[in-house]
């Protein structure tokens, strides 16, 4: 079963977080169709945050159709992300590797590529960004 | 329950000369945890005694749970108070007696639960016991009353910060299983920041805002700029606080419109903000 | 409510009953052996025996009965001090007021349970030991005949209720304005001080308006009643300590005049008291038609002066508490 964490220095808030790293267990694979997600009550206890946080997360895997709830026993995952998982990824990964190599080269550090990497997504992708961290 | 767990209206509190609230408006809704922050003397447990009864209004009116504070409102309102005042001298499990004995809804078995899962021994007198342990026992006695309305004064001030996860863990426990609205205040609101999904800011007597955290993020922006230079800000911006540096300036804007371009603000800034303002105007003090 | 003010009452209350059992046995002892002592010392007869045997008996026992009267006197002092002061002002100082009131039960409630339940343990305390020592001295009350004296009075039958009942409610609403235990105690201890020496003295006197009566000075039967006479150089008789038997005399001393109200000629009273003999003095004065004025509550007035201080010192109690119910809805 998947253990949430939350980190109060990344700036974004706990509930998508929580949406996140279910999304990545999925992807990853770690999270398969049928696996159970922990109960509300399990990751309030786990993580001492407000119950609403958790059922929000959950509402939205739900609505993007990754989990369902089974009343009475909690809720389970249904689906996978839509596409496909990150190893249908391979030669993007190995290019971004190629680019990251280059960088080093060039005297980027681990900081200053992060920073380049978010600004850069930042600048392709500033309406879903947003409407991302409001909801 | 579906109205606002707390409204207030022009409610006021002085002690003598000293007002300790004044022009208090607030809507509360149901099944939200609020955190009441604000500096130490800003009103906080004068606003939490109002709500439970224990104090009475000098101006104004308070609603909680669609009714005035008072004795029908007891078996639905659970108060914690500053300090969590427990009998030194009664052991663990007289406590939870105490709470069996004096509410017609208690929950001897879920407090009895809780006390076990904390390892407590039922024996123990309260006095000895840790201030992490003492919270858990005034939460666990609050709970098992099975109120609607659980608030707490300042749960978390005394103890470490193991301590202050642990009762936090527990209280959201106890919300999950009930469905229990909250309000707990703390002077800092790194301490609420998790578990909170209302906010309201006390300072000087007065609320300084109030509202849904996901609201108030999406209101309130930084914008940085150079030294008196915001271009034009939207018609509905309100300027919170500026700090100008010898190049830049920064403002912090509430802007429900949203302002482009602009930096979002993490909760603790957006209350340091108005904690800011409220220092640069203190209240005049009616005499 | 019952339940955690008897949890909280616990060990007071078997303190209490510790000191009970200890004086339900002293006190029956000190009955029995004054019993005793009567019947063997005095041959069941005070009026019978010596003024020196008297004396020997009064010495056996009378400090033994001061030391209960004073017991008496003090358990009420005790009962506002260590019950009644901290019930309220306890709580405030550690904040557990806040802790119970916010329970499901109004503080009017909460009060009028630890109020009632401890008002009817101090109840059954001093009346338990009212009893014992109103059984115990009872032979040396008919002795002595001085039933209304100031320790006598306040330590038999149902006057102790009273002073009790009221220092409790005393220190309750004393500790419930103070806010803080020790004080609270202080003020308790020096209010119920002030109230216990102002009673005898300046209150119990005109429960009731005292007979005021001019008696015929009877030469040597009167004697029997007065400790003595004296002539000052103004030529005034007063007779001193006279005393009806059983009853609370007002007056200490009373002087000497003839009917008519005026005094004596100073020559002829003068010349009484140069007769050299105990008995032709008074004898002498009786002839002159002299009679004392005297003002007194009747002995038959014992129970009415108990009644009515009881029903006093309960109406205080109650006006006492009727502050506390008041000021306990105020206080945050």
């Amino acid at each position: 079963m998947i253990e949430f964490h939350l980190s109060a220095r990344s700036g974004v808030s706990p509930y998508l977080q929580l949406v996140q790293q279910v999304r990545q267990a999925l992807r990853l694979g770690r999270l398969d169709v049928g696996d159970q997600l922990p109960t509300v009550k399990d990751v309030v206890a786990r993580l001492a945050i407000n119950p609403n946080t958790v059922l929000k997360a959950y509402r939205e895997l739900e609505r993007e159709g990754l989990v369902a709830p089974r009343p009475g026993v909690g809720t389970f995952v249904t689906g996978l992300p839509a596409g496909e998982t990150l190893t249908a990824h391979e030669p993007l990964r190995r290019e971004l590797r190629d680019w990251i190599e280059r960088s080093r080269a060039a005297g980027l550090d681990a900081d200053a590529l992060e920073a380049l990497f978010a600004a850069t997504i930042r600048e392709v992708f500033p309406a879903a960004s947003t409407s991302e961290a409001r909801r | 329950m579906t109205g606002p767990v707390l409204t207030a209206r022009g409610l006021g509190k002085r002690y003598g000369r000293r007002v300790a609230l004044t022009g208090i408006d607030l809507d509360v809704p149901a099944g939200r945890i609020t955190g009441l922050v604000g500096p130490n003397g800003a009103g906080k447990s004068t606003l939490l005694g109002l709500a439970s009864g224990i104090l009475a209004p000098t101006e104004g009116a308070i609603t909680v749970l669609g009714a005035r504070p008072g004795p029908a409102q007891l078996p639905r309102v659970g108060f914690v108070a500053q300090d969590t005042p427990l009998y030194a001298g009664l052991t663990v499990a007289d406590h939870l007696r105490l709470g069996a004995r004096l509410n017609p809804r208690f929950d001897t078995a879920l407090a009895t639960a809780r006390i076990t899962a904390l390892g407590l021994d039922p024996r123990q007198r309260a006095g000895r016991l840790s201030g992490g342990q003492r919270a858990q026992l005034a939460l666990a006695v609050a709970a098992a009353k099975r109120p609607e309305l659980l608030l707490f004064d300042e749960p978390v001030a005394a103890l470490d910060p193991l301590a202050r996860r642990t009762f936090l863990s527990s209280l959201m426990e106890f919300v999950a299983d009930l469905g229990v609205s909250v309000i707990l205040s703390s002077h800092l609101i790194a301490d609420l920041e998790r578990v909170c999904d209302h906010l309201i800011v006390l300072a000087n007597a007065r609320v300084q805002v109030a509202g849904e955290v996901d609201d108030l993020l999406e209101q309130h922006v930084r914008i940085v700029g150079d030294r008196g230079d915001f271009g034009a800000l939207p018609a509905d911006a309100e300027v919170i606080q500026a700090e100008h540096g010898t190049r830049q300036s920064s403002m912090v804007v509430r802007a429900p419109g949203g302002v482009p371009g602009a930096e979002r603000l993490g909760l603790e800034d957006l209350v340091l903000a108005y904690l800011g303002r409220a220092t640069d105007r203190p209240l005049e003090v009616a005499r | 409510m019952i339940w955690l003010t008897w949890r909280q009452a616990r060990t007071q209350t078997l303190i209490a009953l510790a000191a009970l059992a200890v004086l339900a046995v002293a006190l029956p002892a000190l009955g029995l052996a004054l019993r005793e002592g009567y019947r063997v010392d005095l041959g069941g007869c005070a009026s019978c025996v010596d003024g020196a045997t008297l004396a020997r008996f009064e010495e056996r026992f009378g400090l033994l009965l001061l030391l209960a009267d004073v017991l008496l006197l003090a358990v009420p002092a005790l009962i506002g001090l260590f019950w009644g002061a901290p019930l309220i002002a306890r709580e405030l100082e550690t904040g557990t007021h806040r802790l119970v009131w916010s329970q499901s039960i109004t503080r009017g409630h909460w009060l009028a349970v630890k109020l009632g339940l401890l008002t009817l343990l101090t109840l059954a305390v001093t009346g338990a030991l009212s009893l014992l020592l109103t059984w115990a001295a009872s032979p040396w009350d008919l002795i002595m005949g001085n039933r209304f004296g100031a320790l006598e009075f306040a330590s038999r039958n149902v006057v102790p209720l009273g002073h009790a009942v009221f220092a409790f409610t005393l220190g309750v609403t004393t500790g419930l304005l103070i806010r803080r235990t020790v004080p609270a105690m202080a003020v308790t201890l020096a209010i119920f001080a002030v109230v216990q020496v102002a009673v005898p003295f300046a209150v119990r006197p005109h429960l009731r308006s005292p007979i005021t009566e001019s008696i015929a000075f009877d030469g040597a039967s009167a004697m029997k009643y007065a400790e003595g006479f004296s002539l000052n150089r103004e030529g005034e008789v007063w007779v001193e300590g006279y005393a009806l038997p059983g009853a609370w005399m007002l007056t200490g001393t009373a002087r000497l005049m003839l009917p008519d109200g005026t005094a004596p000629a100073k020559e002829l009273v003068e010349a009484c008291f140069e007769r050299g003999s105990p008995e032709e003095g008074p004898a002498c004065l009786q002839r002159l038609g002299l009679r004392l004025t005297v003002s007194y509550q009747p002995g038959e007035r014992y129970w009415t002066f108990q009644w009515l201080e009881l029903a006093g010192f309960l109406t205080l109690a109650a006006a006492s508490a009727g502050i506390a119910f008041w000021r306990v809805r105020r206080v945050s």
